[in-house]
């Protein structure tokens, strides 16, 4: 009996508040590699903005040793996945590190839609579904129905789907039993030429890049000069070992395990997920397929607020690129802003993960500015550009057309709201392309959206009027030609291009009036008149005024108490240090990240 | 930056501040540490104060600058409503104070009084334990207005008092007028301030309301159940009552406060003046020699400190030069004449380059005509003075 039928490498697949967590936790005690008294809640989660959360963005791994009921000792290595629409393409390089996926289901919610793209994920990478029923312990579970959905939605077995309360710990060796039985052991030949997927790296400052692996084929160890196939360079091993979940260095990691592997690899970028190891003297003959290059799709300028230094943001910047290879930026300067950097990122989550990151781990003051999408302009004098930032769209009359990214987005929701969903999309330009009963009272909705209308605030704009029910998830499509135009916005008639934006044509007066009037919120009163301005080239098209303020003055110094008075002026001081100023006139700073939130009342 | 010669201290006399929490009623706009008591309270807070004044006075002087307790030219019983007190009590408090302190022949000795509680052997009796100047909380000669503002007095009664005090014999009496009140008009206003110089005083605070959390307006305001008047409306009020009082011959040396030439407040400009001043009683302030002291405002801890020997200082705060430097310059802006640079950092030179970082925004508000830069100092203008929050505000 050959080592590997005793190693099952899995995934758990769960919707957002499903419990994944929770289980990977409850599997990590039972199998009593973490002592119970290290146990933090959600041990897979190391971020602390994960935690806040309650949602997984960097996967984490671990091994688990494990006695089945037959007597028989296992290896379990639970590959962890990260749990939203911004990261589909990690998820499915952890899946293909696996033979098999535990289907976490809320036994009181039924199955959603995120839920269902990462087990068409699964399904893609002919993964063995095991499919369990969560949350068995709330009065309000409803295991039939939830089975049901499974079979109907899903299309898999699930009348033997193990019944389990990730909390409590009910039902948990029972599904670690089924689990051994149901999916097969990985296979491979530990004694052929090296090929393993990378399907998770970090950077430690110690060791370098730390690379998380599933071996397929051959072995690796301490002094192996290994080969990443599609970065197309070389490095010598400096370390292999297991996750337990933290790092125990051994001898070798061979065909059909999973383990890490340091080689000094300066950054993330270099060991990219999905990325193929071999041995660098006798490779292997192809890499594994699936590999995909990190593509950003949201763009924003990150500027150092009133009083940051430059410096501090791009050392920052600089660590945290080192981290994640899919975020990247590069200077940029803004008239209104000064000096700054344009990011890229995966979506809007991923944008407000970074952005929160830079201000709470490395305690930097930024203005961000609006996130925008990539446009693909076609040029009269032949060939096209790319714009990240609206600020640097060409004259209208260099230009053929405009094209923006489009989405195929599912939307996931009871049925009493589909009315007001399908109003949202046609609100955002969407176009319907599919509509399903899934079950009686559950229907999918395909659309698709421009990506533009998507990042703002449609996922909000959605949970608000399904009061959270519904869910979402979107990929790339395709590029398409729109009618665009670029809004500027004038603050004592001087364009600051920090607040430009490009918007379709026929929504330019709507979208300039709701900016007018949001800044008008915003912009405190000043000693003149402040007019605020949307233009779409020379044309004015939305005007709202801040007027002037007639009295800031303590009437009265009451009883030698000049300590208060002295409060008073300082915090007046202090809130001006927040602002940022254009001229003679001076912005929140959040105003470029408030301007365009989701407002339902309008 | 270290600043060698500041010299925003200025030499001279040192005023006492005496407060009185004790009122009849509380009113809607008062967010003072004031409230009804009963004889008994009074009397125990009255112990007190007399204690806490000779703890103080106890105090080892080791500054080096003063050997001896430093003269005092100014009293002031504030509240509250003082006047709720006897003449024996006020005479006690007076009499501890002269007692352990060096008290001028001629200090200004005030105490604030209320409408409809004063009478005229009360106000002789003050006079005789030496106050010389009254300083009269008549708000407004409306009464639907001193309705709405929860006074307990009338136009007549503060009409009646008012010439009480004279035939008592003050001689020097301020009146404390209110603009900006919620359902008031301009013309309301200057009416009120035309039967307030009709009775000839010699010293008009005149003040715009001011919305203090904690009071009875203030909740009324957060329920929607009050507007503030308009800025523009609470503006005109302030400038054409300004305007009026200048006319009929009082000097407007301070934002609020107007005076017959020769009878501006001695003890307020002191607080205008960064000179010292001691506070005693609930949740008083002080500012001897650079450090700034503020009681506690809760009675029990007062009562009880004071009771164990222990002064009741709840905040003390050390100032540091550059403290100094800023309070002096917008406690100076608040005065007709301004700050002279001479005054807060020795010359021109060295203010400009000690407040470098903000002599464009000045220059900005110069041009505006929000103020006057001259070689000698900073004055505000009338327009100005509309926004002095934000000009002060530069300099701290």
């Amino acid at each position: 009996m050959s080592y590997l039928d005793k190693i099952r490498n899995f995934s758990i697949i769960a919707h957002i508040d499903h419990g994944k967590s929770t289980l990977a936790d409850r599997l990590i005690e039972k199998t009593g590699l973490v002592d119970a008294r290290e146990m933090k809640d959600q041990y897979l989660d190391n971020m602390d903005i994960e935690r806040e959360r309650g949602i997984t963005i960097k996967l984490q791994t671990t091994r688990l040793a494990y006695r089945a009921s037959d007597g028989e000792d296992y290896i379990l290595n639970l590959i962890d996945t990260p749990g939203h629409v911004d990261f589909n393409y990690e998820v499915s390089r952890s899946l293909a590190a696996c033979e098999g996926a535990v289907l976490v289901v809320d036994a009181t919610q039924g199955v959603e839609a995120q839920t269902l793209g990462n087990v068409y994920l699964a399904i893609d990478e002919d993964l063995e579904v095991l499919p369990v029923l969560n949350k068995m312990d709330l009065d309000s579970a409803r295991p039939e129905e939830a089975r049901e959905e499974i079979e109907d939605i899903i299309g898999i077995d699930a009348s033997e789907a193990p019944l389990i309360s990730a909390k409590t710990g009910m039902g948990i060796d029972e599904m670690l039993d089924k689990l051994v039985e149901v999916i097969p052991p990985p296979q491979g030949d530990p004694d052929g030429r090296l090929k393993a997927l990378i399907f998770d790296s970090y950077y430690d400052s110690y060791k370098g890049v730390v690379i998380y692996t599933r071996i397929f084929d051959g072995r690796v160890r301490k002094g192996t000069m290994i080969r990443l196939m599609n970065a197309g360079k070389s490095y010598e091993v400096t370390e292999v070992g297991y996750c337990i979940p933290g790092m125990v260095p051994c001898d070798e990691l061979k065909a059909g395990e999973v383990g890490y592997i340091c080689a000094s690899i300066k950054q993330v970028a270099d060991a990219r997920v999905g990325d193929t190891i071999t041995n660098q003297a006798e490779p292997c003959d192809k890499p594994l397929k699936g590999y995909k290059k990190a593509q950003s799709m949201v763009y924003c300028g990150i500027y150092p607020a009133e009083g940051e230094k430059y410096e501090n943001v791009k050392d920052a910047l600089e660590k945290l690129q080192v981290n994640d290879a899919a975020f990247h930026f590069e200077p940029e300067n803004s008239t209104a802003l000064g000096y700054g950097y344009r990011c890229g990122f995966l979506g809007l989550l991923h944008m407000d993960v970074i952005v929160e990151r830079l201000e709470r781990e490395f305690d930097l003051d930024v203005i961000t500015t609006l996130p925008s999408v990539i446009y693909k302009v076609v040029l009269k004098k032949g060939g096209e550009m790319m714009i990240q930032n609206p600020s640097n769209l060409p004259d209208p009359t260099e230009i053929v057309r405009i094209e923006e990214p489009i989405v195929l987005a599912d939307i996931m929701t009871p049925n009493e709201y589909v009315g007001s969903i399908m109003t949202l999309c046609q609100g955002r330009r969407g176009k319907m392309i599919h509509m399903e009963y899934l079950t009686s009272t559950r229907v999918q909705l395909r659309y698709e959206m421009p990506l533009n209308e998507v990042i703002y605030d449609f996922f909000d704009a959605l949970k608000s009027r399904t009061r959270g029910y519904a869910s979402l998830d979107y990929e790339f499509l395709k590029y398409q030609a729109a009618k665009l135009v670029k809004l500027d916005i004038l603050l004592n008639r001087e364009v600051i291009d920090a607040f430009s934006t490009i918007v379709p044509e026929e929504e330019a007066y709507a979208k300039g009036r709701n900016i007018c009037e949001k800044l008008k919120e915003l912009i405190p009163m000043h000693q003149f008149e402040v007019p605020i301005q949307a233009a779409v080239g020379q044309k004015i098209i939305a005007r709202e005024t801040v007027r002037a303020y007639r009295k800031d003055v303590i009437a009265k110094c009451y009883g030698g108490d000049i300590s208060r008075k002295k409060k008073l002026l300082e915090k007046q001081k202090e809130g001006k240090k927040r602002m940022r100023q254009f001229g003679r006139v001076e912005v929140p700073q959040e105003a470029f990240t408030e301007v365009l939130k989701f407002d339902d009342s309008k | 930056m270290t600043v060698n010669n500041t010299i925003v201290r200025p030499s001279g006399d040192t005023g006492i501040y005496i407060h009185i929490p004790f009122c009849t009623q509380k009113c809607n706009y008062c967010g003072f540490l004031s409230g009804p008591a009963t004889a008994k309270e009074q009397d125990a807070y009255i112990n007190a104060l007399v204690r806490e004044i000779g703890l103080v006075a106890d105090l080892p002087f080791t500054g080096g600058e003063w050997r001896t307790s430093p003269r005092i030219d100014s009293v002031f019983i504030g509240g509250g409503t003082p006047s709720l007190l006897d003449a024996s009590d006020i005479g006690r408090i007076l009499a501890a104070v002269r007692a352990r302190y060096d008290v001028a022949e001629d200090a200004e000795i005030t105490i604030e009084a209320n409408p409809a509680s004063l009478t005229a052997d009360k106000l002789s009796g003050y006079r005789a334990a030496g106050v010389n100047r009254l300083s009269m909380g008549v708000q407004s000669f409306d009464d639907n207005v001193l309705r709405i503002l929860g006074r307990i007095h009338t136009a007549e009664d503060a009409v009646r008092d008012f010439a009480l005090a004279r035939d008592a014999g003050f001689d020097n009496i301020n009146l404390d007028l209110m603009f900006g009140i919620p359902g008031t008009d301009v013309n309301g206003t200057m009416a009120s301030l035309r039967q307030a110089v009709s009775l000839g005083p010699e010293h008009i605070s005149y003040y715009g309301l001011q919305l203090e959390e904690g009071t009875r307006f203030w909740a009324d305001f957060q329920a929607g159940r009050l507007n503030e008047i308009p800025e523009e409306t609470d503006r005109e009020m302030y400038h054409r009552g300004r305007m009026y009082l200048k006319d009929q011959g009082y000097v407007h040396y301070e934002i609020s406060n107007f005076a017959k030439p020769g009878f501006q407040s001695r003890h307020n400009s002191k607080y205008w003046g960064m000179a010292d001043y001691y506070g005693f009683g609930l949740g008083a302030s002080s500012y001897i020699r650079g450090t700034r002291v503020v009681n506690t405002g809760d009675m029990a801890d007062y009562l009880r400190l004071v009771s164990a020997g222990r002064l009741p200082q709840a905040d003390v705060y050390v100032n540091t030069e550059r403290d100094d430097i800023a309070e002096a310059v917008f406690t100076g802006l608040r005065r007709n004449f301004g700050i002279r640079f001479e005054d807060i950092l020795g010359s021109k030179e060295q203010f400009y380059d000690y407040y470098k970082s903000i002599i464009p925004r000045l220059e900005d508000f110069e041009r505006s005509g929000h103020l006057l830069l001259t070689d000698e100092g900073i004055t505000l203008t009338n327009l100005g003075i509309d926004v002095s929050n934000q000009i002060m505000a530069l300099f701290v």
